[in-house]
């Protein structure tokens, strides 16, 4: 058994060394099939904290009148927490709205000049579960908190992480179809490599053929072959997809409000390699089987 | 061992190379079939590798090749021994690959399988390092002997295994040929070279042809007319001095049914 491994693994070893350049390009067919993967993985981990980040914003605000107090809008708080839909509620008090006033004027916070912010109204922030903020709007419960004493307006505002959640969704699924689309010219191109390089050798063959060589001598070379090409693909597929990971992470996690964007833990990296081996094994067998029918 | 049954064969959309052909050779005989070119000798090896089918048993061991599995019929393929007329060689390897690549199949270690074949290299006088391609003609049928020996096989098949060889080549295959017959190996080679052919007949290996598409004893095949500028007819005598093989007329060769000679 082990004889006979060594032996494919040797075989496997001159097939691949036949025609270096060929080989680099399977291997980079394949990483470019598994690149797109790489990176959607990593986008579909983050999508959930990138949505929660985005939708701590409030999807709806309660203003209160002058005549209520910081135990009004408590209790308002406290049944709103209690009602479907409602993620959390949170009241905003005179001070932390003046406060996120200032802060959102910035260098222009003269305009506060002669602004009391005592005038400025108490308010509950409410978060809406996804979904649920399209629909308040026609909600009784807005018209019955706008009926209510002591609320001067309620606004609704529009939930943007949801079509975005939609949009991530939607292309991970094409990222998924065009992997499949991708992989299979990849495991072609991993096929017609295999397949030139062992069929080059056509004396080997007939020597085999002459000579006895069973289905596993003859195709474990070229499925060996096949999961090496694959497998380095699948690397140089994951260090392509950290240095895109790395441009997210400088330029485009911050503005989700999410800083920390991590790549891959060992045992999913080691699934994607185990990926890219699978696809080049398929492609490693298909050139087998047309060598073998040659 | 070896055993055809009413073998009929012919390629896609041919006429038949030769029909209801029967044979058996036991362990330990030698069959020569000197068959003109193209009567189908080759054909004949490849049926009897179970690499082509016709209609018929061709049986070795008992085992009928057609009713095996491809992977049964892998398994039968590796106790034989065969020199294809091609040669069917790896060219860009070593001679001694080439030997240990049989060895290699059958799952020898390798110190084990490149002992054996150099050993094997060494008895037909073929170094084992340089790579196939660049060896003569002669050396490389050498090397395929040395691949089919290697196994000390059941049963040995060898087509046109000295088409390349002067009459001292020729001598040597024969000798390694009578060698494995005597250790019990069953032998079908098939040959129009004249000093393989001579030295066939100063062993009284049997002698078979393929004549108008039928598998025949050779001392039962009456010559028809011939037409001189197409066949030369000439009779092996059965034994042959040293001195005379350089008098072997080259073959198609008939013998009489009257045991005169014909050219």
């Amino acid at each position: 058994m082990i004889t006979a491994f060594a032996s494919i693994l040797t075989r496997a070893g001159r097939t691949l060394a036949r025609r270096p350049a060929a080989s680099v390009w399977a291997a980079l067919a394949v990483a470019a099939a598994l690149v797109g993967v790489a990176t959607i993985d990593v986008a579909a981990r983050h999508v959930g904290a990138w949505s929660h980040d985005l939708r701590a914003q409030a999807s709806m605000v309660v203003y209160l009148d002058e005549r209520a107090t910081l135990e009004h809008a408590d209790a308002l708080a406290a049944a709103l927490r209690d009602v479907d839909g409602v993620e959390a509620a949170l009241v905003v008090s005179t001070d932390d709205a003046a406060d996120r006033l200032r802060g959102a004027l910035g260098a222009h916070d003269e305009l506060l000049a002669g602004v009391d912010p005592a005038s400025l109204p108490l308010s509950v922030e409410v978060t809406l579960a996804p979904g649920v903020a399209d629909v308040i709007g026609q909600s009784p419960l807005v018209a019955e908190l706008r009926a209510a004493g002591a609320v001067e307006d309620v606004e609704v505002t529009r939930d943007y992480t949801a079509p975005l959640g939609d949009a991530l969704s939607r292309l991970a699924s094409l990222a998924w179809a065009l992997f499949a689309i991708i992989g299979l010219a990849a495991a072609l191109i991993v096929a017609a490599t295999v397949r030139l390089r062992v069929g080059e050798a056509s004396g080997e063959r007939a020597a085999l053929a002459w000579l006895g060589a069973g289905a596993w001598f003859v195709r474990g070379p070229a499925l060996v072959a096949g999961a090496v090409l694959g497998a380095a693909g699948a690397v140089v597929a994951l260090a392509g997809a950290a240095a895109l990971v790395h441009l997210f992470r400088v330029d485009v996690a911050p503005a989700l409000g999410s800083a920390e964007v991590a790549t891959w833990p060992l045992a999913r990296a080691l699934l994607l390699v185990g990926a890219g081996a699978l696809l080049g094994v398929v492609g490693g067998a298909l050139g087998a089987e047309r060598v073998a029918r040659a | 061992m070896i055993e055809l049954v009413g073998v009929t064969f012919a390629h896609d959309g041919g006429a038949p190379l030769f029909e209801d052909a029967a044979l058996a050779v036991a362990a330990g005989e030698v069959v020569v079939v000197e068959a003109p070119a193209g009567a189908g000798a080759s054909s004949l090896a490849r049926l009897l590798a179970g690499r082509v089918f016709g209609h018929g048993q061709v049986a070795i061991g008992g085992r009928e090749l057609a009713r095996l599995r491809s992977s049964s019929r892998a398994a039968l393929r590796r106790r034989l021994g065969v020199v294809p007329q091609d040669l069917a060689l790896v060219a860009e390897r070593s001679a001694l690959d080439n030997v240990a690549l049989a060895l290699e199949i059958d799952g020898v270690p390798r110190a084990r399988r490149r002992v054996r074949a150099a050993e094997a290299l060494a008895a037909v006088d073929v170094p084992g390092e340089p790579a196939v391609a660049a060896l003569p003609m002669a050396a490389r049928q050498r090397v395929a002997w040395a691949r089919a020996f290697v196994r000390n096989p059941d049963v040995l098949i060898a087509d046109q295994p000295t088409s390349h060889q002067d009459a001292e080549g020729a001598e040597r295959f024969a000798a390694l040929t009578a060698d494995l017959a005597a250790a019990g190996a069953a032998c079908v080679v098939l040959a129009r070279e004249p000093h393989l052919v001579a030295a066939a007949a100063r062993r009284g290996w049997r002698a078979l042809t393929i004549h108008q598409r039928k598998l025949l004893d050779i001392a039962a095949v009456v010559p028809e007319e011939i037409d001189a500028g197409a066949h030369v007819v000439a009779e092996i005598p059965r034994a042959f001095s040293a001195a005379e093989d350089s008098n072997v007329v080259p073959f198609p060769v008939t013998r009489t049914a009257s045991g005169g000679t014909r050219r």
